[in-house]
């Protein structure tokens, strides 16, 4: 299926504007708006409860906004022709059923795309899960729930990938791992948003920084002109959001 | 005490345990209203017996939200893991739990039967009252016995739901075994139900034995169960 | 997108286990206080376990959020979810219509009444759906189960006479519930 993509151009341009989101009363995003773009891994940093989660479950059509837009290419998402092999996402939790296996839950996820059982297989030994492929998700450890998650979001080798938080969970294998993985990702022409409120484990990953406050963009720029004139990123980041982080 | 309390605190701030509560309320009610005309001498009372919705729910929430696995996190944190580090013995844990059950029932079960003897404007007797919050009462615990031996509410909710249809289908098993009167909805009612259409006789002292009977026996299982278990 | 939901419907064992234990209780009953379909006035609490619990293990464990980013178009999505259900349930309703009247055939030597067998599936199969559908609203499964369940047990036999017959009923208030939910489940969030 790549062969049907231009050479070079995997499309994946996510934009967002003017996002707004109320919940009881309370607003939670104010209009925010940023793009990100492929061949690039864009950062969306931001203290907990700053806004992150509610824009990419508004992104991925999860959450409805009383305001503004969010686009993949042009086209909010739940109007993508092929959401799986267009878009990933890694939310928080593995995103399975309890009670199914590491392996039914992919399956299932594969025929609502359309992917050959094969498919399952591959992503599974991609992300180190083959051997827990038959344990039910219940017992899977935190780490494990994470990998899950990661080989749902690549079924569809997709041209975007979306992660919430990605290394929360991850022993310092896992960490690596993820980081390498994004950075490849990115090589290969891919988009990468991915959120986090820990500043020092990502320097090393994005290249485009969006810093979120109360339902603000504070900062939106590459990573070098984010941190400006500060040591590094995360003294940047505390600069911006005025130490709110704690 | 203090652990009583805290279980007393959880209950309260269950959103299923108001809507247990108000289901106590308006079932029996309910069914009295709909039921009206029949002025039998059980006439209340047989509502009561009906309307115990409310106390199996309070039983089984009580129980099923401690494992009850929220959502989010891929650990599957439950609340128990919380609850048995607070409180860390399992008995007294678990007597804790269902003092607090019994405390919410018992006011429960009164203000059930206030209301529904003012709707059917039937004189309140003091006896068949106290038969009426010891059957409510016991119900609730078994639900919550139940609970606790299965660890999930649907099972307890769903058979003793069923059970509380007008013929319960313990009520059609004595058709086939006269032993099936004492099982412990069939006994219990007899504490305040006159007429009961089989032809076992029990009296109000023998329906009380017999439940008690029933609830001491599935709550010492539970508690042995649950004592043992990985929690 | 019917076989994925089919896929979920099948990979789970609660549904297996709901079904087994339903056809069990069924079986035994109709040995043990009734003939014909009689017991089913009390498995059909199986078939609301089922339905409720069809729905709502999208939200254990955060499935709801694979699901509608792997199919992000909410209402046919429900109507793939309500689709496969239908399908996995319309056999095993067969079977538990059957098993009440073939044992009284078995037994007594009572013939078997085909439409009787036909009425009883499709009221096992329509229940399942409303509780799928009250299971979207609620998306918690022991409301779910608590409300249908006293619905059909505690309150029916009272409201009895003021309402037309069960099938009617049951007919008229299946795809309106069916259009509520999809319509609550389209605008509201994950």
């Amino acid at each position: 299926m790549r062969s049907r993509r231009p050479a070079g151009w995997l499309g994946g341009v996510i934009t967002i504007d003017g996002l707004v989101k109320r919940r009881g009363g309370k607003e939670i995003l104010a209009g925010i708006g940023f793009e990100a773009r492929p061949g690039r891994v864009t950062g969306f940093l931001g203290p907990n409860g700053a806004g992150k989660s509610s824009t990419l479950r508004i992104l991925l059509g999860l959450d409805r906004a009383q305001a503004g837009t969010a686009l993949v290419d042009g086209v909010p998402y739940p109007a993508l022709p092929d959401p799986v092999r267009t878009v990933g996402a890694v939310l928080d939790g593995s995103g399975a059923h309890r009670s199914r296996t590491g392996r039914a839950h992919l399956r299932w996820v594969a025929r609502s795309a359309g992917l050959p059982p094969s498919r399952v297989e591959e992503v599974l030994a991609l992300v180190g899960l083959a051997d827990a492929a038959r344990k039910r998700v219940g017992g899977y450890s935190l780490g494990m729930g994470r990998r899950l998650a990661l080989a749902t979001a690549l079924l569809g080798d997709p041209a975007v990938l979306i992660l919430d938080e990605p290394l929360n969970g991850l022993d310092p294998e896992g960490i690596r791992f993820v980081r390498t993985f994004l950075r490849d990702r990115a090589r290969s022409g891919r988009t990468v948003l991915l959120s986090s409120h820990l500043m020092g484990e990502l320097a090393e990953t994005v290249d485009d920084v969006v810093v979120i406050d109360h339902g603000r963009i504070v900062a939106t720029g590459t990573l070098a002109e984010v941190t400006g004139a500060h040591r590094n990123l995360e003294d940047a980041f505390f600069a911006l959001t005025s130490g709110g982080g704690r | 005490m203090r652990a009583v309390t805290a279980e007393l605190a959880k209950l309260a701030t269950l959103p299923s345990v108001w809507l247990a509560t108000l289901l106590a309320l308006v079932v029996p009610t309910g069914i009295a209203l709909l039921n009206r005309g029949v002025p039998g001498p059980d006439r209340g009372y047989q509502e009561l017996a009906f309307g115990v919705m409310g106390v199996i729910v309070l039983g089984v929430v009580a129980v099923s939200s401690e494992y009850l696995a929220e959502g989010a996190d891929a650990g599957g944190g439950r609340q128990l893991t919380t609850s048995l580090t607070a409180v860390p013995s399992r008995l007294r844990f678990l007597a804790a739990k269902a003092l607090a059950v019994v405390l919410v029932a018992v006011p429960l079960a009164f203000a059930a039967t206030a209301v529904t003897m003012a709707v059917v404007q039937v004189r309140l007797d003091l006896g068949r009252l106290a038969g009426v919050v010891c059957y409510w009462t016991y119900t609730a615990l078994l639900a919550f016995a139940i609970t606790v031996l299965l660890r999930h509410g649907i099972v307890p909710l769903t058979v003793l739901l069923v059970n509380t249809s007008v013929v319960s289908v313990t009520y059609l098993l004595t058709k086939v075994t006269p032993l099936a009167n004492y099982f412990p909805d069939m006994a219990g009612v007899r504490m305040f139900v006159g007429k009961v259409a089989t032809d076992v006789v029990i009296t109000p002292l023998v329906g009380l034995l017999v439940m008690s009977a029933w609830v001491a026996g599935l709550l010492a299982v539970a508690g042995a169960v649950f004592v043992r278990r990985d929690a | 997108m019917i076989r994925a939901e089919l896929s979920k419907l099948v990979s789970l064992p609660a549904t297996w286990t709901t079904l087994g234990w339903t056809l069990a209780v069924n079986v035994l009953l109709t040995f043990v206080i009734a003939v014909g379909d009689a017991p089913v006035a009390y498995s059909r609490a199986g078939f609301v376990v089922l339905g409720v619990l069809a729905t709502c293990s999208e939200y254990t464990g955060g499935q709801i959020r694979t699901t509608l980013t792997a199919m992000p178009r909410r209402v046919p999505q429900l109507v793939a979810q309500h689709t496969a259900l239908a399908a996995l349930t319309l056999p095993a309703a067969l079977v538990v219509a059957l098993s009440g009247p073939l044992i009284t055939l078995a037994v007594a030597g009572t013939p078997v009444s085909a439409w009787g067998v036909a009425e009883t599936t499709a009221y096992l199969t329509l229940l399942t759906l409303v509780s799928a559908a009250v299971g979207v609203l609620l998306r918690h499964t022991l409301a779910g189960v608590g409300l249908l369940l006293g619905c059909l047990f505690v309150a029916a036999p009272f409201v009895h006479e003021y309402l037309p017959d069960d099938m009617v009923t049951l007919v008229v208030s299946t795809p309106v519930l069916l259009i509520v939910a999809a319509l609550t489940y389209r605008r509201r969030d994950a």
